[in-house]
């Protein structure tokens, strides 16, 4: 896949009784399974990295990358009938392949980070109207998509039901892509059974 | 429309005509400023008049209230030094803004000040001013909020022991010890947590994570070598820190298996051949290397291991290393993470190699520290050196230096070190040295 784009990653997911999950043989393209023996419920995940201003605009109508913010979207998606599961964001963090942790940031932070600098000077010290227009604009549209687009601080999903949303992260300076890292939710929380176990979504398959 | 548009024309017209930008902060009290009796001037001259509070709540959390805070306003954050304890925002209302400057210094043992300071401005000039307005109040009242009824580690410590059954309570609990700085507490809650609940994978690794920012890696390998299933991250994670360690054999006994059974599995392969290295096994090293930059050419292991080819040329690993194939080696695990490992070989090379390889060492050892916040080590290590430093021109380790006095908040030399590195040549950020001043 060529470098910068958009990067689609679908997991299909069976929670297990033991607190395990492991990679199973089906590796095809982007797609990865993971089973386990027992349980029959199941979620269904994808991650679509977002790292180059393109996609970036197409995402988010603002190129968040020009201001050192990648984002994950995350899609999950449960499948079964009488199980729900549940999640923390601040449980979510991107592993690189040197096994560097990168923990989300807060949505409003990253929303802070993108209105930063607007123009020549900082954003709440205006140098004249029409900067302060461009200002206004971008807090609106910034509301609307980046904050809007972030996934809650707790997420259950209840049987049937499917949430999207996205997990924003500000690399180390000697990262240049994410492609290569793992996002990691380091625990979901299957109500019914009370197990908890953890899920791990590669960005990209191996090169 | 048509009315507000010509309002604002005349406003800036007159702003920029004769008013020009009208600012005003807390020092210049106005009237109803006057009638706040909180309002004081800091003990910190260049912080003007400010309101405050002070709180009994551990640095990190107080932080992270205040942040909070800031959202809960819809206020922007525009700066912050965490290390010093300063956050800078605002928000901007059409053309005219508020700057809204906070400081979070230790008043007492266990106790921090929070000091807010607003800044007025306008291009506008008072028309423009007049649609601003001064936050102090209300964002003390928002942090007050946010932290309002936070449970002290003793309350968590008895809801923790009133239902042991309850997992997010001693997860509360750790995270309160974590960051009020009693890491012997947290590792202790965690071990309780791990006897209670075998199978958490969450907390096991966070555990081991702990233990090696800690410097324990031997400790670490223990809480993951309970792991329950056969989770091949958890072995890969193990094998890391067996090469930590210094502990390569064990590394290869978990690793050969892993890239036997599955030979397509990178990380497995990439990490076998850098325990085979670490063990002096050049022939297995040398083979998983090329295998690695076969399998993935455009994969960062693959870029990676090139590096590792041209050390091994120089022939296997022996100890004491040799000067320069341990700076290199160095370069390489700080890369890679595993930077306990390197700080091992840094220190030791800092103690006895002569220039240029000890400057190098110097400059690999420090990054190291400042990332661990090891801002003590830091002045250890630099400050009997800073008067050659000045003569070399080596202003980036004078400015290393002054980051540790500010970690180490001696605000005085943290900016007498920060003019030296300017000096000296290295481009020193403004921002930093414009919020040291707020502490004169």
């Amino acid at each position: 896949m060529a470098r910068g784009c958009l990067i689609i990653t679908q997991l299909v997911l069976l929670a297990s009784l033991t607190a395990t999950v492991q990679l199973a043989a089906h590796e095809s393209s982007a797609d990865i399974q993971i089973e386990s023996s027992s349980n029959k419920e199941s979620l269904t995940g994808s991650v679509r990295l977002v790292e180059t201003k393109q996609e970036s605009e197409k995402v988010f109508q603002h190129d968040i990358v020009s201001r050192g913010v990648f984002a994950v979207i995350l899609t999950l998606a449960n499948q079964s009938k009488d199980s729900g599961y549940s999640l923390q964001r601040s449980n979510i963090t991107v592993r690189t392949e040197f096994d560097a942790q990168i923990a989300s940031l807060e949505p409003q932070r990253a929303y802070d980070r993108l209105m930063w600098k607007i123009g020549s000077g900082p954003a709440f010290a205006e140098a004249g109207i029409v900067r302060a227009i461009a200002e206004g604009s971008r807090k609106k549209k910034l509301q609307k998509s980046v904050l809007a687009a972030a996934i809650g601080a707790n997420v259950t999903l209840t049987p049937g039901d499917e949430i999207e949303g996205a997990l924003f992260f500000v690399p180390p300076k000697d990262t240049k892509t994410l492609r290569f890292s793992t996002l990691v939710v380091g625990e979901i929380i299957n109500q019914k059974s009370g197990e908890r176990f953890p899920l791990r979504f590669p960005l990209a398959t191996q090169q | 429309m048509k009315k507000i548009l010509t309002l604002a024309a005349l406003a800036f017209l007159s702003g920029t005509s004769s008013l020009g930008l009208a600012q005003t902060d807390a020092s210049k009290p106005t009237q109803a400023d006057a009638q706040d009796s909180a309002k004081y001037h800091s003990k910190y001259k260049a912080r003007g008049n400010v309101h405050s509070i002070v709180l009994a709540l551990p640095f990190s959390v107080i932080y992270t209230g205040v942040t909070q805070a800031f959202a809960k306003l819809e206020l922007t954050i525009n700066y912050e030094e965490q290390t010093l304890g300063y956050i800078e925002g605002g928000r901007s209302r059409g053309v005219s803004g508020e700057v809204i400057q906070v400081w979070i210094d230790p008043e007492a043992k266990d106790q921090y000040r929070v000091e807010v300071r607003n800044i007025r401005l306008s291009r506008m000039g008072l028309l423009g001013f007049a649609a601003t307005k001064d936050w102090s109040k209300e964002l003390l009242a928002a942090i007050n909020n946010e932290l309002a009824g936070r449970p002290t580690v003793a309350q968590l410590q008895s809801a923790v022991e009133g239902n042991p059954a309850d997992i997010d309570a001693r997860r509360k609990l750790i995270e309160a010890q974590v960051a009020g700085g009693q890491l012997d507490a947290a590792v202790d809650t965690y071990r309780a947590l791990l006897a209670r609940f075998t199978a958490s994978h969450l907390d096991r690794v966070n555990l081991a994570d702990l233990l090696i920012s800690r410097g324990q890696p031997d400790q670490a390998i223990e809480v993951l070598k309970q792991a329950q299933g056969a989770d091949p991250e958890v072995t890969l994670q193990l094998a890391r820190i067996y090469i930590i360690a210094e502990r390569g054999a064990e590394a290869m006994d978990l690793l050969t298996p892993l890239a036997q059974k599955n030979s397509a599995d990178l990380k497995a392969r990439y990490q076998m051949a850098r325990a085979a290295y670490l063990t002096g096994d050049v022939p297995t090293s040398k083979a998983n290397f090329a295998s690695v930059i076969e399998q993935a050419p455009q994969h960062p292991f693959a870029e990676q291991s090139k590096l590792w080819l041209r050390l091994l040329e120089t022939g296997p690993i022996k100890k004491p290393l040799e000067t320069k194939t341990a700076l290199s080696l160095c370069e390489m695990l700080i890369k890679e993470k595993l930077d306990l490992l390197a700080q091992r070989y840094l220190e030791s090379i800092v103690g006895s190699a002569s220039e240029p390889e000890r400057g190098q060492a110097t400059r690999l050892l420090v990054t190291i520290y400042q990332s661990q916040r090891q801002y003590a080590a830091i002045a250890r290590l630099l400050e009997p050196q800073v008067e050659q430093f000045k003569k070399d021109k080596q202003g980036e380790l004078i400015y290393f230096l002054a980051l540790s006095q500010c970690g180490l908040r001696n605000f005085k030399p943290a900016l007498e070190y920060l003019k030296a590195a300017k000096k000296a040549g290295y481009k020193t950020p403004k921002e930093l040295e414009n919020v040291l001043k707020g502490y004169q």
